[in-house]
């Protein structure tokens, strides 16, 4: 089961991955993920959010004791 | 005010949930973090701040990245739960609020497009949480941590050295350049 859970991280990181490669090479039919977040930030509690989230990655992976 | 109200951003429940999920963890500091986030953007529609309310931070991109380098170098060799990491944590968190607050909204609506590359996205993302609560529940149902291993379970003892930490923060970084990079206070 753990190596099944690793593989669908994986998986989900490629398909991150490739789905913004594709977004870039067709950019009529998808935006990519940094346009899309780059649309969102013009909100201020989009920016507030998405900051708060990058900022917790940051403070859990590099700060908290798991 | 109503209006204001009744504009509440989707975000404000999605940092309640988190909050909740995270004190049926036991994760005090994590309820915390996001019991403050929920807070901040229940309150954000209140406030109209314009941008003389808040210092607008003028720094030059060399100095950012002398910045950033130094955090990045300090934060891989310093331990975890040291009191100068956590100093740095909130300084680093203090200076984004008041960067990423400070100024109104535009008012752009998004067109089809964005739209619909919000539904791929956000689908995306749903789908990736959904399998690392599932992950989470069961390790606490059967109590079987490695098993059910979560992102925070695989990652973080690969981040027990100083080299995985420090590339670690520089992807870190490099997402929140990708984030912040198109927005700055015109």
């Amino acid at each position: 089961m753990r190596n099944f859970l690793s593989l669908m991280y994986l998986f989900s990181l490629f398909l991150i991955l490739l789905l913004n490669f594709y977004a870039v090479r067709n950019p009529k039919k998808l935006i990519s993920l940094p346009t899309l977040l780059s649309g969102l930030m013009e909100q201020r509690a989009n920016r507030l959010a998405l900051g708060i989230i990058w900022w917790w990655l940051g403070w859990h992976f590099l700060f908290a004791a798991l | 005010m109503k209006g204001k109200i009744l504009g509440l951003s989707p975000w404000t429940g999605i940092f309640a949930i988190t909050f909740l999920f995270q004190l049926f963890r036991k994760e005090l500091v994590d309820a915390f973090i996001f019991g403050g986030a929920t807070i901040v953007l229940l309150l954000q529609p209140l406030f109209h701040l314009t941008k003389s309310a808040f210092p607008l931070l003028k720094i030059d991109k060399r100095a950012i990245w002398t910045l950033i380098s130094f955090f990045i170098l300090l934060a891989s060799f310093l331990p975890r739960q040291s009191l100068l990491l956590s100093i740095l944590f909130i300084i680093l968190g203090v200076i984004l609020f008041l960067e990423l607050w400070g100024v109104g909204e535009h008012k752009s609506k998004l067109d089809r497009l964005h739209t619909k590359g919000a539904w791929v996205w956000g689908t995306v993302a749903l789908s990736i949480s959904l399998i690392e609560l599932s992950a989470l529940v069961m390790a606490r149902v059967t109590g079987e941590d490695e098993r059910y291993a979560t992102i925070s379970e695989l990652l973080v003892p690969q981040l027990d050295t100083q080299f995985n930490r420090f590339l670690f923060g520089l992807i870190w970084i490099f997402i929140g350049y990708i984030v912040v990079r198109h927005w700055r206070r015109k």
